[in-house]
This record gives structure tokens, C-alpha cells and sequence, in this order.
């Protein structure tokens, strides 16, 4: 349990998401309009904390990488040399460092950058509060902090897709009651709050942050057949891995969490049994290619201002 | 019931929906780029079923109207007028018309228009599909179609974060059950679907639209004291209108249609006790300045072209 608890993002299906997940993440012109939102500068200093592959870095990096600097920051040594290797194509006019370094003991300085910012990492941090508080101890008085995090168990609880067998009520409400024990359960196990998203921004508040504001990512993905396209295709890809070929890794990892959330084993077997015929239709579905589906999720952007 | 199942929108309650939750519905930039996302043009003929008060007409305006032509469809004549006689201050340089019909039979030849479109409006309709096809029927061949509509079953069925007191699991799961149960309910007496957000994609998709696609509206509320800026006065208002002084109204609806989605009075009962709970939680942190509260959703723009 304890490798599962602390994921290596360097291998396997984790680094799978830092690469298929984040390839159509956000429409380009949000992104444009976003960099606005977020007041970006060429020039500025950035830190990125749970860098991965140092994708925050490239996706911003024409909004301030002119004259700018990026340190992207990740507990992962084999990640941060791919990333170094990759930035050689992108970090270009600035400079671009990539460090092994812990979340919660940040190696910069107090009053270091003029933004710090972190996307998918304090939903796996057994302290997000603590990170988050990091986070602002290196920026700048004044400096900006940017927080992309999702709030998964919110979407998880969402309608299911249509295209999919409707389920009697009670059958929804187990799956629900799944999902709502083994958040508590990854909590526990020190796997991170699958809701962190919603609550980032009074977070912030509490850390005395100022100027909070929030987005969404306004990505819908209408998931239709023949699924023509590299963004269909990836989208579908991912959806396949995940409920048929990596479906026994998660059900597996849903289980410990659901244990330790104080779930009852019958209940989890009951709640298989609903997925499993679940996964079969959906599996047809994938196979024949008549899986349709409007995807999207709650996504959010988060900024705050370091008081002066 | 009869009475409640047709909302009369120019009464009192229902016509301030029209004019509080339009206030701060959309960041400015985001209408901006969806006015690029949908390849508007100035001099565009425009038809919008269920104008109100012509809300999409003077937000889309600018992207649009010169030289343009807007006609907006309602049931309601009283709203008519009023949004008659207020588009004066913003249809300039083109015509603004406003016209009273039914949804199922707008009274417009075939291929007609070069965008017609619509905004909550399908979530209230018993054939939601029917009304979409009409829209189709009416849009010139090539033409833009345009719905704008949420899936609030879904964001109901989330978890964000608020400050009133976290529910046991089975509180929890019981609120989710008469979420599940009014849609249905709602669906059965001819109210409309709460989450057909997620639905009208594949509706298109299967009248034959082509270039489907859609996105996600990025505004998320974040309500915090002292809740001094107009956005969050404007948010706290419509929340305090809801849960305090009209919920009564909102009791009476959710249990009719709880009922008619299949569930027993006795658990609307203990529905009640969780919702009179909350209720107080939140009118005593109101009074303390202590309501913090996060309301992100899924409100979904999608777009189709009628083929050529």
C-alpha cells in the first residue's frame, strides 16, 4: 500500500496522465485569455511546484518567458531530467532550471518569485494547506499565486454520460456513496483530497491572501464517433486505458481507499458488481464506437495575491 | 400544480431570475472570444427562442448588430414589451424585434436565419428535442445553431466546498437521492431536465448537425465576508432570496416533483430536516459574517451547423 500511496510519477500510468492528459488540457484562446486574466509579464520569475514535465512552463512560457526565468520544481529526479532535456526545445530567450526539491520545504529564498504557481499537486498532498503556504512564502510581496486544481470527487459525483445504461437510484446512490467514502479514505491515506479544488480559494482566504479570483477551464470535449481527430483520438485513448486496460489497478486502489474511509467490504462488492456491468456496456460501446459523450469537469483556476 | 408547471416569467419571482442571475453570468473577455468561437458577424439575421428580456440580444449585440437583424421569441407578451421597449437603449444600427410564439412553432419560414439560438431554455421544456429541431428547421442551410444551457443536476449532485456544517454520509447521500428524484420528477410533469446541459450535444449530433462542439461557461462565484463587491452582493442576494425568503415556493415545487420522481413522503420529510438544518446554519453564519461558500457549474455552450 505504501507504493501506492506515493505514486511515482516517472512511470506507468502516472506518467502517462503528465503527457496524454495535459495535451489538449485547455483551448488556445483561453489560454491567450487567461495570461491577461493573470496579468503575466515577459521577464517575470516564475516557480512551478510539482512540475512534471515542465508543462506549465511551456504553456506559459510565450506570456513571460522573454527575458524570463522558470524553475520548475518536482520531487521526482528521473522527471526533472526529462523535463531539463525537453525545456532545451521550448525555454527559449529565458532561462529555464528544473530542480529536485520537496513541496513543503521549497529551496528559494522568502520573497523570491513574482509567481508561483502549482496545477494538479495539492490534490495529492496529505498537507495541501501547508504546501499552499510554502508557495507563498517564496513569492514576492505583492507577487501572484496561481493554483490549478480540479475538483474530482465533484465530478465524479456528476450526472453519468448518457450513452451509458441508466442506473436505478439506488445503484446511483452506492456508486455516489463510493465516491464520497473513498475521498475520506485518500485523505486518511495521506493520497490528497480529490475535492481540494473547491476549497483552495478560502484556503487562500485563511493564509491572508488577497485579490482571490477564480475559473474554470471552459474545455468541453464532445467525445463522438468516429472519434476523427487528435483530439478525439487522445481523449478516447485515455478513456480506453483507463476503463479497460488500467481498470484492475484503480479498482484496486478505489478499495483501500474505500477500507479506509470506513466502508463496508459487502457494500464494495455490491458497488463492483454495478461497475462491472457498467464496464461491459461501456466496453461495447468503445469497441463498436458508438460511445458518445459531452466531457468536461470541474477544473479550476485559482489566483491570489500575496499581500504588500 | 397546473399553475406551476408553466412558470409565468413575467411574474414577479421568475422575472427576477431573468434579471439578478444575468448580471454577472459571464466574464466580459469570455463573450469576447465565444463571439470568435461562434465566427459571428456583423449584419447577421438572429433568432432567439425564449428571449425574456433579450438578454443574449444586447450581450451579443456588439458582435452582430450593425446592420443586424435580432428577433426575439417569447411566450410571455409582457416580457415582450418590457424587452421592446429597453432594447431601444441598445439596438441601435440594426433591428431589434421581439415576437410572441411557441418554441415548438416559431413563426419564421424555413431557412430562415443565419444563427438562431437559445439560453435556458430546453432545461424547462417537456420535449426539449422537438423544440431543437424547430430552431434547426427555421436556421438557413449552413446556419448557426446555439444553446446555451446547464446541467444543474450535476453541479447539485457535487461537493464543493461551503462553510455550513459538513452532513454525515447518509444526510449526505439522502440530499443526493432528492436531487436525483426531483429531476426525474421535474422530467415527468413536463418541467424540463435540470442536467440537459450534457444531453444537447448528442441531440444535435442525432437531428444531424454538423461541427458540433461545445465549452463551458468559466465564471465561478466565490462568496466570502464581508462581501463587499457587487458581484458578491449580487450572488448573496440571490442565494438569501432562495434559501430564506422563498422557500417556501421552492419547497412546495421540489416536493412535487421529489413525489412524482417516485419518492415517499416520509423521506421527504427527513429531506426537510436536513435542508431546515442547513437553512439555520446558514442564517445564523450570515448573521455572524462567517457564510463562506464556492459555487462553481457546469453551464454549457453548444454549437451546431445546420448542413448545407
Amino acid at each position: 500500500m505504501s507504493e501506492n500511496k506515493k505514486p511515482d510519477w516517472s512511470e506507468g500510468c502516472w506518467r502517462d496522465m503528465l503527457i496524454d492528459q495535459r495535451k489538449f488540457m485547455w483551448r488556445q484562446d483561453t489560454l491567450e485569455k487567461l495570461a491577461n486574466w493573470l496579468e503575466l509579464k515577459q521577464g517575470m520569475t516564475a516557480v512551478d511546484v510539482g512540475c512534471g514535465l515542465g508543462n506549465l512552463g511551456y504553456t506559459y512560457w510565450p506570456y513571460f518567458g522573454k527575458g524570463g526565468k522558470y524553475f520548475g520544481v518536482d520531487k521526482s529526479s528521473e522527471l526533472i531530467g526529462d523535463a531539463t532535456l525537453l525545456a532545451k526545445e521550448w525555454a527559449i530567450g529565458g532561462e529555464a532550471e528544473f530542480m529536485t526539491a520537496d513541496a513543503y520545504k521549497l529551496p528559494f529564498d522568502d520573497d523570491f518569485a513574482d509567481w508561483v504557481m502549482c496545477q494538479t499537486l495539492l490534490i495529492h498532498l496529505e498537507k495541501p494547506r501547508a504546501a499552499l503556504s510554502e508557495m507563498v512564502r517564496v513569492a514576492k510581496p505583492g507577487g501572484l499565486i496561481m493554483c490549478n486544481e480540479p475538483d474530482n470527487l465533484s465530478t465524479a459525483l456528476a450526472k453519468p454520460s448518457w450513452s451509458l445504461p441508466e442506473l436505478d437510484v439506488d445503484e446511483e446512490l452506492l456508486i455516489k456513496k463510493v465516491h464520497l467514502i473513498s475521498n475520506k479514505g485518500a485523505i486518511k491515506l495521506g493520497r490528497g483530497d480529490n475535492s481540494i479544488g473547491s476549497k483552495v480559494p478560502a484556503m487562500m482566504k485563511q493564509l491572508g491572501l488577497v485579490d482571490i479570483e477564480i475559473r474554470t477551464n471552459d474545455k468541453a470535449t464532445f467525445l463522438n464517433p468516429p472519434y476523427e481527430g487528435p483530439q478525439q483520438q487522445n481523449l478516447f485513448l485515455m478513456i480506453k486505458k483507463r476503463v479497460l486496460d488500467q481498470s484492475d489497478f484503480w479498482t484496486e486502489r478505489a478499495r483501500e481507499e474505500f477500507l479506509a474511509g470506513g466502508g463496508d467490504p459487502e457494500e464494495f462488492k455490491a458497488y463492483r458488481k454495478i461497475a462491472d456491468r457498467i464496464k461491459l456496456v461501456f466496453e461495447q460501446q468503445l469497441k463498436q464506437g458508438t460511445y458518445a459523450a459531452c466531457n468536461s469537469g470541474f477544473l479550476y483556476l485559482i489566483k491570489a495575491k500575496k499581500p504588500k | 400544480m397546473n399553475k406551476n408547471k408553466k412558470p409565468d416569467w413575467s411574474g414577479k419571482r421568475w422575472k427576477e431570475m431573468l434579471v439578478e442571475q444575468r448580471k454577472f453570468i459571464w466574464h466580459q473577455d469570455t463573450i469576447d472570444r465565444l463571439a470568435i468561437w461562434l465566427g459571428l458577424k456583423q449584419g447577421m439575421t438572429a433568432v432567439d427562442v425564449g428571449c425574456g428580456l433579450g438578454y443574449l440580444g444586447y450581450t451579443f449585440w456588439p458582435y452582430f448588430g450593425k446592420g443586424g437583424k435580432y428577433f426575439g421569441i417569447d411566450q410571455s407578451e409582457k416580457l415582450l414589451a418590457d424587452a421592446q421597449t429597453t432594447s431601444k437603449n441598445w439596438a441601435t444600427c440594426g433591428q431589434a424585434k421581439f415576437i410572441a410564439g411557441d418554441a415548438y412553432r416559431l413563426p419564421f419560414e424555413d431557412n430562415f436565419a443565419d444563427w438562431v439560438m437559445c439560453q435556458t431554455l430546453l432545461m424547462h421544456l417537456e420535449k426539449p428535442k422537438d423544440a431543437l429541431s424547430e430552431m434547426m428547421r427555421i436556421a438557413k442551410p449552413g446556419g448557426l445553431i446555439v444553446c446555451i444551457e446547464p446541467d444543474n443536476l450535476s453541479t447539485s449532485l457535487g461537493d464543493s466546498y461551503s462553510s455550513l456544517p459538513k452532513l454525515g454520509i447518509e444526510e449526505e447521500l439522502l440530499s443526493k437521492k432528492a436531487y436525483i428524484l426531483c429531476n426525474k420528477g421535474s422530467i415527468k410533469l413536463g418541467r424540463g431536465d435540470q442536467s440537459i446541459g450534457n444531453r444537447v450535444a448528442v441531440m444535435m449530433k442525432e437531428l444531424g448537425l454538423t461541427e458540433i462542439d461545445a465549452r463551458i461557461n468559466d465564471k465561478v462565484y466565490f462568496l466570502y465576508p464581508p462581501y463587499d463587491d457587487p458581484r458578491q452582493q449580487a450572488f448573496l442576494r440571490m442565494t438569501k432570496k432562495r434559501v430564506l425568503d422563498d422557500s417556501s415556493f421552492w419547497i412546495k415545487r421540489a416536493r412535487q416533483e421529489f413525489l412524482a420522481g417516485g419518492g415517499t413522503a416520509n423521506e421527504f420529510k427527513q429531506y426537510m430536516k436536513i435542508c431546515d438544518k442547513q437553512r439555520n446554519a446558514f442564517r445564523k453564519q450570515l448573521k455572524n459574517s462567517e457564510y463562506v461558500c464556492f459555487f462553481g457549474s457546469l453551464f454549457f455552450v453548444i454549437k451546431g451547423r445546420k448542413p448545407k
